[in-house]
């Protein structure tokens, strides 16, 4: 499935575009890590305000930085899908996003530390992504 | 000392996704205050009470991207002398630190703060793709 998505994409000519442009990855790269930190500050300080609404950051602060990261993201992809679906920890970071997706859902003690050692097996895949 | 070039261990994904966690705390962290600053109303806090919220959070992701940073870079040091992208985000990593260590939280220096640290992190993700 991954597969078939990667040679679809590989076969547009947006990819073959970027793929083709000396800065686009870097720069989408260097701009995705962005993201990274600007959801990881927004992250920070709701869970560093458990209680005080108010003192936690607006809602749109949130998702400007999900949104930043997952355009980003689709970009690289399209970048280089062919490495990416060839990538097991390409593979693994999917998973591990889904599962995310899932523990935000979970209303218990254990949400917060499950959430965390998740979003830490994904910067280990995400970075993995470009050696296996 | 190190006499294996960390480069092409699997040790080199795990610290670079540990010094993307600092990343994460350091950069998201001053983006956020700094935004605030700027009069975007990220949440409640002004930027000055942001700041002492973050502190503790700011310094440990500073320590870990310092500890991680030197590791990466002693254990290859003659691979990132001749790095040009390296070159520049030293030349931006120290006024960038310098701005944050500022006592005074004003507009222009607000400003300043998201230049450099944009730069930092765009140069420091392109290091890799002037590999090495």
């Amino acid at each position: 499935m991954l597969l078939t998505l990667a040679q679809w994409v590989h076969s547009m000519a947006f990819s073959a575009a970027l793929a083709g442009s000396t800065w686009a990855y870097p720069l989408i790269g260097g701009l995705h890590v962005l993201g990274i930190a600007w959801f990881g500050g927004a992250v920070l300080l709701s869970a560093l305000n458990p209680r005080d609404k108010e003192a936690r950051p607006r809602p749109a602060v949130l998702w400007t930085g999900a949104a930043i990261m997952l355009l980003t993201g689709a970009l690289l992809f399209a970048d280089e899908p062919l490495l990416c679906s060839g990538s097991r920890s390409f593979s693994v970071k999917m998973l591990l996003l889904a599962a995310l997706a899932a523990a935000t859902q979970v209303r218990s003690k254990i949400a917060t530390p499950l959430k965390l050692t998740l979003w830490a097996a994904v910067l280990l895949a995400s970075r993995g992504i470009a050696f296996f | 000392m190190w006499t294996v070039p960390l480069k092409n261990s699997w040790a080199f994904p795990v610290i670079e996704a540990v010094h993307l966690f600092g990343v994460a705390l350091l950069a998201g962290t001053i983006l956020l205050a700094d935004l605030r600053t700027l009069g975007w109303a990220v949440a409640r806090q002004t930027g000055d009470e942001l700041d002492k919220v973050f502190k503790p959070w700011a310094h440990s992701g500073l320590a870990i991207l310092l500890a991680t940073g030197a590791l990466m870079l002693f254990a290859d040091w003659g691979l990132y002398r001749t790095n040009p992208a390296f070159g520049v985000k030293m030349a931006l990593v120290v006024p960038a630190v310098i701005t944050y260590f500022a006592p005074r939280r004003r507009k222009a220096l607000a400003i300043l703060s998201l230049v450099l640290w944009t730069g930092v992190v765009l140069a420091a993700r392109a290091i890799a793709d002037f590999d090495i």
